[in-house]
């Protein structure tokens, strides 16, 4: 790996590899892989698929690369915008994944609701739950939450990356939310309906009665 | 403050975004005051914290290896595609068809002023060994089987001839009886020309009779028959030497660039 490109920044290593510099393009996907992967990952909740937008993404970089505008916004944002591209087409190409979006679709008009719902459960349990909740976010929610909150660009970036402007993007941020701990709540409330049938069932159970021997 | 105006701030808020002082201080008023809202900014907090779990969590997420290396394997694919070689671009084609144009122009204007009694072959070689130096000899962008002159008999008329080059890679040597003629030959006018830095061979179509003019040999047919011949052009444009093909070679080539 040449020295100069280990410590080059994001917008050099575009433009090498838009010069058609190879090793522009690995240091550049060893850097930021990860970042794609994980909007990827966040948003179709399959890695299989996560790992061909990442793929796919990279391939657009090398087509795409001379296009990039330096200062117009991060890297990262850049690549976000892409992976958000590739996500799309491929949930629209994916019917399992677009009906699970669109059957949520309809719960961006849920109140919020005031208990707060991921206060009693245990740590794994609570980010499982948590993952789930934003796979069942409509994409355009999902979007922002997984670019704001989980992988935390500005509003900036990520309105760049969306394609719209940074007060949309607080807005949905804000319904996202919203969403979120509706969904948790509903969570919350099911497992405690569960957890309340098993102790009753556990209750009714008689208990066998030890046999005299004697 | 009012509450829609603390909602707002609340997201950033709760979210940990830097907000200005002012901002900080009256939402923590409003909250004071205010079940609801601050209710709503407990909420947020937590669900901040937990969405930062799940991003600490995904910290450890990769892709697949196999991906870089596959990228790599496209974009080094794709790197030829790219630059277009000096010799195959669409100008450098038109460059060389126009070259031709004015070799085989500047040939018949010089089969013109010729007098009409064919050259010997004799005096053809010694034309040609009176230039040591001709171009056609050091010729290594264009030469890809190039023998080193060293390597030729003296007295043979062939060897005397100082362009023993091959205009493609991969053709076949061709047969002793005809090596005479279908190597290349110094042309008379090219003596004095600059030093072949560059060039390229040109395929025209030469009418038999003339070609003694060149020292080449006739095989048969009339004089008013054509016949196949590479024209050596150099960097300045100007033709170098020539040589005949033979028609099994320009059948393999016409079989090539049919397929």
């Amino acid at each position: 790996m040449t020295p100069d490109l280990e410590s080059a920044s994001d917008d050099v290593l575009i433009a090498g590899i838009a010069a058609g510099q190879a090793e522009a393009l690995t240091r550049l996907f060893r850097r930021r892989q990860a970042d794609v992967y994980r909007f990827a990952l966040h948003m179709t909740g399959a890695t299989a698929l996560a790992d061909d937008v990442t793929q796919d993404v990279f391939l657009i970089v090398m087509r795409d690369a001379a296009r990039y505008e330096p200062g117009r916004s991060s890297a990262t944002a850049w690549l976000c915008g892409i992976a958000r591209n590739c996500v799309r087409q491929r949930i629209d190409r994916d019917t399992r994944l677009e009906s699970l979006t669109t059957a949520t679709e309809n719960d961006a008009t849920l109140p919020i609701i005031e208990p707060d719902p991921i206060g009693e459960m245990s740590r794994v349990e609570r980010i499982a739950m948590l993952r789930r909740a934003v796979l069942a976010l409509p994409v355009r929610y999902r979007e922002v939450v997984v670019l704001c909150d989980l992988e935390e660009l500005t509003y900036a970036d990520a309105a760049d990356a969306l394609g719209c402007a940074i007060g949309t993007v607080r807005s949905r941020l804000h319904r996202a939310r919203a969403m979120l701990a509706v969904r948790l709540a509903a969570v919350q409330a099911e497992e405690e309906r569960k957890v309340t049938n098993t102790r009753d069932r556990a209750l009714d159970v008689p208990v066998p009665q030890k046999r005299c021997m004697a | 403050m009012t509450c829609a105006a603390a909602r707002e701030a609340i997201l950033d808020f709760a979210r940990n975004l830097s907000v200005s002082e002012d901002v900080r201080r009256a939402v923590d008023e409003h909250l004071g005051v205010c079940a609801n809202c601050a209710a709503e900014f407990e909420r947020q907090r937590d669900l901040t914290a937990a969405l930062s779990a799940l991003a600490a969590e995904a910290e450890t997420w990769q892709a697949s290896r196999a991906i870089e290396e596959r990228l790599r394997e496209v974009f080094i694919a794709r790197i030829p595609a790219t630059p277009t070689p000096r010799l195959e671009s669409k100008w450098t084609d038109r460059w060389i068809y126009a070259v031709a144009t004015a070799a085989v122009i500047a040939l018949a204007v010089w089969l013109g002023s010729r007098p009409s009694t064919p050259a010997s072959p004799e005096s053809v070689a010694s034309t040609a060994a009176s230039s040591p130096t001709s171009p056609a000899v050091s010729t290594p962008s264009v030469t890809e089987e190039k023998k080193p002159a060293s390597s030729k008999t003296e007295g043979n008329v062939t060897a005397q001839r100082p362009v023993p080059v091959r205009a493609a890679a991969g053709r076949r040597a061709a047969p002793p009886k005809q090596v005479r003629s279908f190597e290349f030959v110094t042309l008379p006018g090219a003596a004095g020309l600059p030093d072949l830095e560059s060039g390229s061979v040109v395929r025209i179509a030469v009418p038999v009779g003339a070609l003694p003019e060149y020292g080449l040999d006739i095989v048969q047919g009339g004089s008013k028959t054509t016949v196949n011949a590479d024209v050596l052009v150099g960097q300045d444009g100007l033709a170098r030497a020539i040589r005949l093909v033979s028609a099994e070679e320009s059948a393999t080539q016409e079989t090539r660039s049919r397929q």
